[in-house]
């Protein structure tokens, strides 16, 4: 098996995309999006995900050999 | 081994005409140039378009900002939103692709806004065109690069070149363009007429040996964006047959949710095994359009588009009038509300409530927005508002009294006297 990175670019994507829709397209307009926590609480969790996986993936890169990336 | 080290596998010229930023009738950035040069028509006519575009509510901007990101330059091989998003070569102009990101969104907005749900749709139907189109010219030049080379033969050293260095002569690349496709398609030819010969002939080739598939290392595309696009549109025909058949009346929200799920779900899974990463340029339209969505409240059964009630009695008010999308006015200046008490509500998910009461009536508006416009007898307010507004008329107290609930989950109410 080949090393696989996380990219961290698709996955605070995806997961905000999810979150979105989970709580404004499927709850309609039960949850507010101009009040309360959802949204604050979204952008905290996929933004606290991200910096998280990107310093992960940072570590374990510096941790490998040093291939040159990009 | 890691996505980023490997350069996509170069691309011989396109043996077609590539829609493109023109590098010779270039104004702003060439989208204009590139579009008339495809189409075959005169540049002013595609710039007066857009100018005309522009002036009829800003779509021309929004559209020029669009082609600017995702077609790709004349001397390069991928688009801005393409090279900022990780394909080919490492990251284009990433200050740029914002900027025009920011263009696209406040007037994606301002389209939104205004009375344009057709020309969102428009927009986005270009968009989604403009990248399937880039989706399947960039797969089929690589097929047919690959379907051309049989394997042994090392002919790529008559295509590399070609694109290691980007700046050369066009009639220079043209002529050598040409002439690898002609040498191609003469070798597809000759193979194609060697195949009819033995089909018809034979020796017909063992059936165990298939022909062998394409060098495995020059597969760098992932499949991941094709399956999540094929997944979509399975989805959104499944939603649309349930739709159907079932009775049940499902909402827009369950439509953009269930895209964007789809979107978000392929990234998430793009985050670990492949790659597709424009993907994103499709999610943020989308949830754009989810939030924009979940301020419209769906009534079941309301009316969609413009509508004019114009009662006459105080019986035929109805106790409440509602639209989905569209504009209700109600208009009861027909009405003679002397003695009388009458309450009334009118709700529009998006789109305008525009009520004209009689100038003797004493009114209580109770309007609100969930974003959008409040025009209470000339007050004022927008936003996200809510208001209550008590008002007796010129003749003050008198002349029966109206309770008027208005509600607009996106757009505008407007309550005013009539003469």
């Amino acid at each position: 098996m080949v090393r696989n990175r996380i990219d961290v670019i698709s996955l605070v994507a995806g997961l905000f995309f999810l979150g979105v829709a989970a709580l404004w397209g499927f709850g309609g307009a039960v949850v507010s999006l101009t009040r309360g926590w959802p949204l604050p609480v979204l952008l905290v969790a996929v933004g606290a995900i991200g910096l998280v996986s990107a310093v992960l993936s940072s570590a374990r890169r510096r941790g490998e050999d040093s291939e040159p990336d990009s | 081994m890691p996505e980023t080290t490997t350069p996509p596998p170069p691309q011989p010229p396109a043996p077609v005409r590539r829609l493109e930023r023109s590098r010779q009738n270039k104004m702003v950035a060439g989208v204009a140039g590139g579009i008339a040069e495809y189409a075959n028509v005169d540049p002013l006519l595609v710039r007066v378009l857009l100018a005309v575009l522009t002036v009829f509510g800003g779509a021309g901007i929004l559209l020029y900002a669009i082609g600017w990101l995702l077609l790709p330059a004349a001397d390069q091989q991928y688009s801005l939103a393409e090279s900022v998003l990780g394909r080919g070569r490492r990251g284009g102009n990433v200050i740029e692709a914002l900027a025009l990101v920011v263009v696209v969104c406040v007037f994606a907005g301002l389209a939104f806004h205004g009375n344009g749900s057709d020309l969102g749709l428009a927009v986005a139907a270009v968009v989604g065109g403009l990248l399937i189109y880039r989706h399947l010219d960039s797969r089929g030049v690589t097929k047919s690069t690959e379907d051309s080379q049989p394997v042994g033969e090392s002919s790529t050293t008559e295509t590399v070149p070609l694109l290691s260095s980007p700046v050369r002569a066009p009639a220079d690349l043209a002529t050598q363009s040409m002439e690898a496709v002609n040498r191609a398609a003469d070798r597809l030819a000759a193979e194609q007429l060697a195949a009819d010969d033995r089909a018809l002939h034979g020796p017909w080739p063992e059936p165990t040996e298939p022909t062998p598939p394409p060098a495995k290392p020059a597969k760098r595309r992932s499949l991941l964006g094709a399956i999540t696009m094929s997944t979509l549109i399975v989805v959104l025909g499944l939603l649309s047959a349930i739709d159907r058949f079932t009775g049940a009346d499902l909402s827009p929200h369950t439509y953009l949710a269930s895209a964007l799920t789809v979107v978000g779900g392929g990234l998430l899974i793009g985050a670990f095994v492949g790659r597709a990463r424009w993907l994103i340029l499709l999610g943020i339209p989308l949830s754009i359009a989810v939030l924009a969505a979940s301020l419209v409240p769906w009534h079941d059964h309301g009316a969609v588009g413009a509508r004019d009630s114009r009662p006459t009695t105080v019986s035929d008010i109805q106790r409440q009038y509602t639209v989905n999308a569209g504009v209700e006015h109600l208009d009861l200046t027909g009405v003679d509300f002397a003695g009388q008490h009458v309450k009334t509500a009118v709700h529009v998910g998006a789109g305008k409530i525009e009520v004209t009461v009689p100038r003797d009536v004493d009114v209580t508006v109770h309007a609100s927005a969930g974003a959008g416009q409040l025009d209470i007898f000339g007050a004022e307010d927008g936003g996200n508002v809510k208001q209550t507004v008590h008002e007796a008329g010129p003749d003050g107290p008198g002349g029966g009294t109206l309770d008027l609930t208005a509600d607009v989950g996106l757009g505008q109410v407007e309550v005013h006297r009539g003469a």
